[in-house]
């Protein structure tokens, strides 16, 4: 058998199936490795060890008394600290929040314990999901498994640092303008941003209420979909979730290739922005891989980059503001600087500013929808250069921008992030698939059939 | 806006019009870099956006 850590949430269920691997033993191989290997990483805010084998010891008892849950029943999840854990603080790695216990689950852990995953604890992020990486936060930000020097991406680090590096095989993640794709990119596995309103955001520290998507995050796109099966679903408590009826999102992923349009949307990193060469060249291989497997390749024209990120900063600089805008005026020095000056640019954007970026949002909606006319699915970088050094400040500012994930949260379409390479540095290069609104499930059974086309997402980082 | 006196000579009556509009001169004695900075973000980002009629259809 693979080693425990590096095993899938579908191979973990299967073990467990047959009987030939228990809760109780899984948990135990990953808090070793996680005691062995997270003082370097850092992907833990709060580990939860005692719980999490309360957790596991009952798994196993219903388990093993044939009274499964589902796939997820005993598989041990990893939460970003925005979302509340009923018990424990939800700090949104902030000395604002630090006390912040939380007195219910949010809508996804509720539904999350309900189908017997174990909460192992709360994760890493920038300050509010979106100061950071930085030095200047209560707690200290994830590395890279594949080099701790370099930056493991955001603001979902955590969750993306501790799934590559075996720590555990799902997490959850949150996305208002890439932070579920960027560690995923990053970290070389595989993220995605679902539809719009198909995954509840109830009781999950907000920035921008039309933007913020909460996100799975695994190994595989196998992993993403059973995760995904388990948190999509419609909430009344938040007004952006949506009655979809979609569900069953892991149960066939396979996709016959021959005649799928795919779309490789080119400007995005030849001309809006310029990639790293490596990554250029690496996306040229997904779509030569497409090709390969019997797809039609063809070059879409979407709006320009540029005005995505514009349009998706002024909106989330707008909704964000109210939300921070007394505690900015009064106790600004309890901030990172980071959030400090990216959460007070809301304060000046005006009503015009946002009714624009509003109105323009619908046009590229529409654009987007437009070209799913001709394609069935997108093909765009997501990073547009491997992650750089995590203390260099300089560079980080320089590649915030360099990276195509701002289109799909301004028009919601589902988007993944997948592993596709590896740079002659040794860090992991991505690629991204969209798919049209609600049909999560396609770009999911892309993604899975490009990796199991290419198998980069089976490789593991060196600190393993 | 401009942004340019800002950057070299310190704000001038309209930018801290703006700041005191958004009530964070508090803020802006204590951090001017970061009020400043998150300034420039808004002009960048809203310079982004083309020119654009909300009454069109």
């Amino acid at each position: 058998m693979t080693e425990l850590h590096w095993l899938t949430a579908s191979e973990i269920a299967a073990a467990y199936a047959a009987r030939k691997l228990s809760p109780v033993e899984l948990l135990e191989a990953l808090l070793a490795r996680i005691a062995k290997l997270d003082p370097k990483l850092n992907a833990f805010i709060r580990l939860d060890a005692d719980f999490a084998m309360d957790a596991a010891r009952l798994a196993e008892r219903e388990l093993f008394a044939g009274r499964s849950r589902g796939r997820l029943h005993g598989v041990p999840i990893g939460i970003k600290d925005i979302f509340d854990v009923a018990g424990l603080p939800t700090t949104c790695n902030s000395k604002l929040m630090l006390d912040n216990v939380a007195t219910r689950d949010a809508h996804v852990v509720a539904r999350l314990r309900a189908a017997g995953a174990i909460i192992l604890g709360k994760l890493g992020t920038h300050e509010f999901a979106i100061g950071g990486p930085s030095f200047d936060l209560p707690f200290p930000p994830p590395r890279n498994p594949w080099n701790p020097d370099h930056h493991p991406g955001g603001s979902s680090s955590g969750s993306g640092a501790g799934i590559a590096a075996g720590l555990f095989p799902l997490a959850l993640g949150s996305d208002s303008g890439g932070s579920v794709r960027h560690p995923a990119s990053a970290c070389g596995i595989t993220g995605l941003k679902p539809t719009y309103g198909l995954v509840s955001r109830t009781g999950v520290a907000p920035l921008s209420f039309t933007v913020d998507h909460v996100g799975p995050m695994a190994r595989s796109a196998e992993d993403v979909a059973l995760l995904l099966d388990a948190i999509a679903g419609h909430d009344p408590r938040d007004p952006g979730s949506v009655a979809s009826g979609q569900h069953g999102f892991g149960d066939d992923l396979s996709l016959d290739l021959r005649g799928l349009r795919v779309g490789f949307v080119r400007h995005f990193h030849e001309q809006d922005l310029t990639a790293d060469p490596e990554v250029l060249a690496a996306l040229e291989q997904v779509a030569a891989t497409f090709a390969t497997e019997g797809a039609t390749v063809s070059t879409i024209v979407l709006p320009p980059l540029n005005e995505f990120a514009g349009v998706c900063r002024v909106i989330l600089g707008s909704e964000v503001w109210p939300t921070h805008a007394e505690r900015l005026r009064s106790r600004a020095g309890d901030y990172g600087q980071l959030s400090r000056q990216r959460l007070m640019s809301g304060a000046f954007l005006s009503a015009d500013d946002y009714l624009r970026a509003q109105k323009r949002r619908s046009e590229m909606k529409a654009a987007v929808d437009e070209a799913f006319g001709v394609v069935d699915i997108l093909l765009t970088a997501s990073a547009l250069a491997p992650p750089c050094r995590i203390e260099d400040a300089e560079m980080l500012a320089a590649t915030h921008q360099l990276q195509a994930w701002t289109p799909f949260n301004v028009t919601g379409h589902p988007a993944v992030s997948v592993m596709a390479g590896v740079s002659k540095s040794g860090l992991p290069l991505s690629a991204q698939l969209v798919a049209p609104a609600l049909r999560d499930s396609l770009v999911l059974k892309a993604a899975n059939v490009y990796e199991r086309s290419t198998e980069w997402h089976s490789l593991r980082p060196p600190v393993a | 806006m401009t942004g340019k006196s800002a950057d070299t000579q310190g704000p001038d009556e309209f930018l801290l019009g703006l700041i005191r509009a958004a009530g964070l001169e508090k803020t802006f004695a204590e951090y001017p870099a970061d009020v400043l900075a998150a300034l420039r973000g808004a002009a960048q980002e809203r310079d982004k956006m083309p020119a654009h009629s909300v009454e069109s259809r």
